[in-house]
């Protein structure tokens, strides 16, 4: 009762503030929507979303399209490029453009769906972009984070593979690739023998073949699941591959397929040529999509956050992706990325914190390594879906073959996740059989976890938006230097843990320093003190009344000074930072 | 870009009239490609492949005939670098000696140039203020400072011509050379009798950020963004690898040949008078830094017939820089690349002594050019000092002068003559030596009855290995087909049609055997892009 009572209060007195638009619908309460608000869920949406169902491109841009209609103050939506095919690369823009440009705020940057087969990422990246939209003015939390930052979203940042995922057989692995065409293995012609969907199922199952000798046996436990026999045993079939035939007759099945290439190694920092990292193209940024995507992020250097979607394995990685890029992550760096990366851990139950190259694997060309060193962007891959999602098992944590997923079918998806064996008569093996996993199952979370783990992971992103920096201009103290000169003294916080400029990019002055500037008034000399108190710091003498300063460090400040020729009446301090935003201080 | 050659050609001419700068406009140089065209169209094609950031055509030319993709290609790279017009000038004047040559190398190879890989760079030669630019037009914040172009070169003298300043100064690192007192050189150890000096290039601090002239408009230097060792953040070097067009675009065109077997740039470094030794610590390692063993003694032999045509005598070590394009094309690309300026002040013979060794200059290139310089009458090479004020060092004495822009490297045209013919006849020695695909001691038993099994060799007949040790690991260099093709009802009762195989080096060769079923005409063939089509026919009987 008392509850209710303050949520209602909250409500009223926050479209007093003009807080709320007027015209928005914030709650059942309000607009006669029937049924009771769950906590976490807009009630009644503008857009109208299931968020347990994949999305094709023209889906995709329907959304984005509903999304700004119904949310043009908040919402603005562009195509940023053309894929190789053609398709569009879309971008959604997200702040409250009422308190200012989306420029000049802290900018927090999603991409997702480099490897087509990798859905999930998308939804994920849709639904922060409704939830975030939906929620404005209803929960003050998120209402306050889109006055002070932007976010950029790209749904997918590759629509062709994305579609060919869908719509064409395919298995869960494939590809990882976009459309551009290339000889995969090496004998002059081009995606000459790809996969066959023998059996029409629209899924690039597996093949298996009666073999009185064999090494695999079905599991006795559950028959859809073919298990290697033991040494000394013997089974009855053989593992024949994926769905296919021997179309260029080079004596293998499925070799030179649509993709190859990993669009994931084609990010330009120390990007490696294939002979050192296996997927690379001819150079960086060779494929045009992520040409487009890096082209958007280098155009908006406010961008102080980044994610990227990827499956599978339940993990939060950071950089380095290689180990020759040991050097680029210092310990302040690495402060930052252990805060939000342990707070994911805690968010997202089943999904671990984890550095690339020391706990999976040395990676060159990987976007997470083009934010951090090409950009000085604190940025993290979420590789989402883990089987431990399924029944909750500490055990199952980034486990792939297992019984699990075979269990999860068998009681809660009711044997909708696998194609049953049946024969087939293959024009080169004779008599088969074809069955095996749908190609939407095991990496792609199942309908009714997708939800759940879209928030969640979300609720991550959202936290290290709101770690960006966030400055705050304290009230300037006046002191009198003698009748003609005044001193005026300035402290300029960063209330978040994220610092203006990372370690990485101070280093390598990729972000241009923060500009500190004091108008209205006749500065004789300025000066950024390391310790006011005391009077210690360094005077600039070119252009003193707009100090450049380098970096201001996350929960930490910088102290500022000018001496100023009389006394000054009305004057303002404005802050310039590419990653820290754009504010303003009037003093009068 | 009409009215910006016509502006090109005035300077030009003002230039004339001082007796310098007359190497072409880009404007003649376009013209000269599409009189080639226009006389050969048979053997030449001339296209755009990039625009610049300043809006000038990146013009590749291909030369050739028949079958494009299974004929040796051989590439010729100019202006990667904008210091070095004498490298398009070469370009082009190898492409007209080709072509007087037609008959013999345009029937086994294709050459292709980018004579003028950076216009914006290039077009600086002949710009109102001339000076050595290396980057391309686009805007770029050189020194990261968040501020545009806001330090450029100041013509503090006025003459049109960016030189040095030099600053006399206790806490300078440069003296003037003892046989030359016009020449500025940085000493390792102070002494007393010394002139010390500042040395900066010709400008003021227009920023005021303690360093001069250090963001000025441009760009891009190309030969700083090419993949390989990429020297990111650093001055020019640009956002990120393979950022330009004109790169990106030559990358692009580069991949889609497959038969180029080999790059020639013209630049500032030189792996042809001094190729590069083989060092295993460099390639023991995941990202090699140095070339694998066969291919620096590739190196090695393409040096000495670098060097047996007479071609820069006494050249002093110049190594290939981080991000710089030869690298690329050999570590990226995995094709040979070769680099060499086009040409190099001689020794003249009074520095000789008797042995013919030029120990007098003590490798100092500055006095060996005026040498040369002053032998063949050329005055006009040096601005001579002259005391300026200098406002950011007021009270100290400053001299503005030193060599004018591009003479050292670039000398008056009539010197590249010789120069081309030399470089002609070592790109047709390298031509003699190339790799060919020869067929041996084939051999064809009858099994059975009715099955022949056809045995023989392929081998490389030629001087050099059919592709780099590098390639092998390459996807993008094509390994060597090898075919059987059948007749009527024969039948191929084992393996497949087809063989891929690695690079072969000189005189080595692999060994096939087919078994086939059936009687009549089998062909046999052996390929790659960058070796040729050798084919066979055998009649089974």
């Amino acid at each position: 009762m008392n509850f209710s009572f303050r949520l209602i209060f909250c409500l009223v007195s926050c479209s007093f503030l003009g807080l709320v638009d007027g015209t928005q619908s914030v709650s059942a309460q309000q607009d006669g929507t029937p049924g009771l608000r769950a906590i976490g869920t807009p009630h009644a949406p503008k857009v109208q979303m299931s968020w347990n169902r994949y999305h094709d491109n023209a889906e995709i841009l329907k959304f984005c399209k509903d999304l700004q209609d119904a949310y043009p103050d908040l919402v603005q939506f562009e195509v940023i490029g053309q894929s190789y095919k053609g398709n569009d690369i879309l971008a959604l823009t997200l702040t409250d453009f009422q308190s200012g440009n989306a420029e000049d705020k802290p900018a927090f940057f999603i991409q997702a769906n480099i490897h087509p087969n990798e859905l999930q990422g998308t939804e994920i990246s849709m639904y922060t972009a409704w939830y975030l939209a939906e929620n404005y003015g209803v929960v003050d939390f998120i209402t306050q984070l889109l006055k002070d930052r932007t976010f950029y979203i790209l749904p997918t940042i590759n629509p062709d593979g994305r579609d060919y995922f869908i719509y064409q057989p395919n298995n869960p692995n494939s590809p990882r690739s976009g459309l551009m065409p290339f000889d995969d293995d090496g004998d002059w012609e081009i995606d000459e023998d790809g996969f066959d969907d023998l059996n029409g199922d629209g899924h690039i199952t597996m093949m298996r073949r009666e073999n009185p000798n064999g090494r695999w046996k079905e599991d006795p436990k559950n028959p859809l699941r073919m298990i290697r026999v033991g040494e000394g045993e013997t089974g009855n079939y053989d593992m024949l591959g994926y769905e296919g035939i021997d179309r260029d007759g080079d004596g293998r099945v499925n070799e030179d397929r649509t993709g190859y290439y990993d669009p994931n190694r084609d990010w330009g920092w120390n990007w490696q040529p294939d002979y050192v990292q296996r997927g690379s193209l001819m150079y960086p940024f060779a494929s045009p999509e992520n040409r487009a995507v890096k082209d958007f992020v280098i155009a908006r250097p406010n961008i102080a956050g980044a994610q990227s979607y990827h499956n599978y394995g339940g993990m939060f990685l950071r950089g380095p992706g290689a180990e020759e890029d040991r050097d680029i992550y210092d310990r302040n760096d690495t402060r930052v990325y252990d805060l939000i990366g342990k707070k994911g851990e805690k968010m997202v139950p089943g999904y671990r914190y984890l550095v690339v190259y020391k706990d999976l694997y040395s990676v060159f060309g990987g976007d997470v390594d083009f934010f951090h060193g090409g950009r000085g962007i604190y940025s993290f891959v979420n590789e989402l879906m883990t089987a431990y999602l399924l029944f909750h098992d500490e055990n199952q944590i980034n486990r792939w073959e297992d019984t699990q997923f075979y269990d999860f079918d068998k009681y809660l998806l009711f044997g909708d996740a696998y194609v049953a064996w049946e024969p087939y008569d293959h024009p080169q093996f004779g008599p088969i059989e074809i069955g095996g996993p749908k190609k939407n199952y095991v990496r792609n979370h199942p309908g009714f976890l997708l939800e759940q783990d879209a928030h969640r992971n979300m609720a991550f992103t959202l936290y290290h938006a709101y770690q960006m920096p966030r400055i705050v201009i304290r009230e300037p103290q006046v002191r009198p230097i003698n009748s003609g000169l005044n001193e005026i003294s300035v402290t300029v916080d960063n209330v978040r843990a994220t610092p203006t400029h990372s370690s990485h990019d101070l280093k390598n002055r990729i972000t241009p320093p923060n500009v500190i500037s004091i108008s209205n008034v006749e500065v004789i000399s300025g000066m950024i003190m390391s310790n006011p108190d005391l009077g210690v710091g360094e005077e600039q003498v070119h252009e003193p009344a707009d100090l450049r300063v380098n970096n201001i460090p996350g929960n930490g400040s910088v102290h500022l000074r000018w001496i100023v020729e009389g006394n000054p009446g009305n004057f303002e301090i404005e802050v310039v930072s590419k990653k820290g935003g754009r504010h303003r201080l009037e003093v009068r | 870009m009409k009215f910006f050659l016509i502006t090109c050609a005035l300077v030009f001419s003002s230039n004339l009239l001082m007796g310098q700068f007359e190497y072409p406009t880009l404007g003649e140089i376009e013209e000269e490609l599409k009189s080639l065209q226009a006389l050969h169209p048979d053997l030449v094609s001339v296209e755009s492949i990039a625009e610049t950031p300043g809006g000038q055509d990146v013009w590749l030319i291909r030369m050739g005939r028949g079958d494009e993709d299974l004929t040796p290609g051989l590439m010729f790279v100019g202006s990667v670098d904008g210091r070095h017009p004498a490298g398009s000038v070469m370009n082009i004047k190898l492409m007209e000696r080709i072509l007087e040559n037609r008959n013999s190398l345009l029937d086994n190879f294709y050459f292709y140039f980018v004579p003028v890989l950076s216009p914006d760079a290039y077009a600086q030669y002949h710009a109102e203020l001339i000076y050595e630019r290396l980057g391309n037009a686009r805007e770029t914040d050189i020194d990261r400072d968040g501020r545009i172009s806001e330090d450029p070169y100041d013509d503090l003298d006025g003459d049109g011509l960016i030189t040095m300043v030099r600053i006399e100064d206790p806490t300078g690192r440069f003296t003037t050379h003892l046989s030359d007192d016009r020449i500025m050189i940085e000493f390792e150890e102070r002494s007393d009798r010394e002139m010390i000096y500042r040395l900066i290039s010709e400008g003021i601090d227009n920023d005021k950020d303690g360093l001069f002239n250090e963001d000025g408009p441009g760009g891009v230097n190309l030969n700083k963004n090419f993949s390989f060792d990429y020297p990111a953040f650093q001055p020019g070097a640009g956002e990120h690898a393979v950022s330009e067009e004109e790169n990106r675009k030559l990358a692009e065109f580069l991949f889609e040949r497959w038969n180029i077997y080999a790059v020639f740039t013209f630049g500032l470094e030189n792996n042809l008078s001094h190729p590069v030794e083989f060092d295993r610590s460099k390639v023991d390692q995941r990202v090699i830094k140095g070339p694998l063993e066969k291919d620096a003694s590739v190196n090695q032999k393409v040096s000495r017939l670098f060097k047996d045509n007479a071609l820069l005598q006494d050249a002093e070590k110049m190594e290939q820089g981080s991000g710089s394009f030869s690298s690329w094309a050999y570590f990226h690309y995995c094709r040979f690349s070769f680099v060499s300026p086009a040409w190099l002040a001689p020794v003249v013979e009074s520095d000789r002594d008797t042995e013919g060794k030029s120990d007098s200059l003590s490798g100092n290139y500055d006095l060996r050019y005026i040498h040369w310089a002053e032998s063949q009458g050329i005055s006009d090479y040096f601005v001579d000092w002259t005391e300026i004020d200098h406002p950011d060092f007021p009270g100290r004495k400053a001299e503005v002068g030193g060599f004018k822009p591009f003479v050292r490297y670039n000398p008056p045209l009539k010197y590249l003559e010789q120069e081309a013919d030399d470089y002609f006849t070592f790109i047709q020695s390298v031509c003699e030596k190339m790799p060919r695909l020869e067929f041996q001691d084939i051999s064809v038993e009858k099994a059975g009855d009715g099955v022949f099994r056809i045995k023989g060799r392929v081998m490389n007949s030629g001087q050099l290995p059919t592709g780099t040790e590098l390639g092998d690991r390459s996807r993008w260099v094509r390994d060597i087909r090898h075919r059987i093709l059948l007749s009527g009802e024969q039948e191929l009762l084992l393996g497949h049609y087809r063989d891929f195989h690695k690079s072969l080096q000189a005189g080595e060769y692999f060994e096939f055997s087919w078994l086939v079923s059936g009687s009549g005409r089998v062909t046999l063939d052996a390929a790659s892009p960058m070796t040729g089509l050798t084919t066979r026919v055998i009649e089974l009987k």
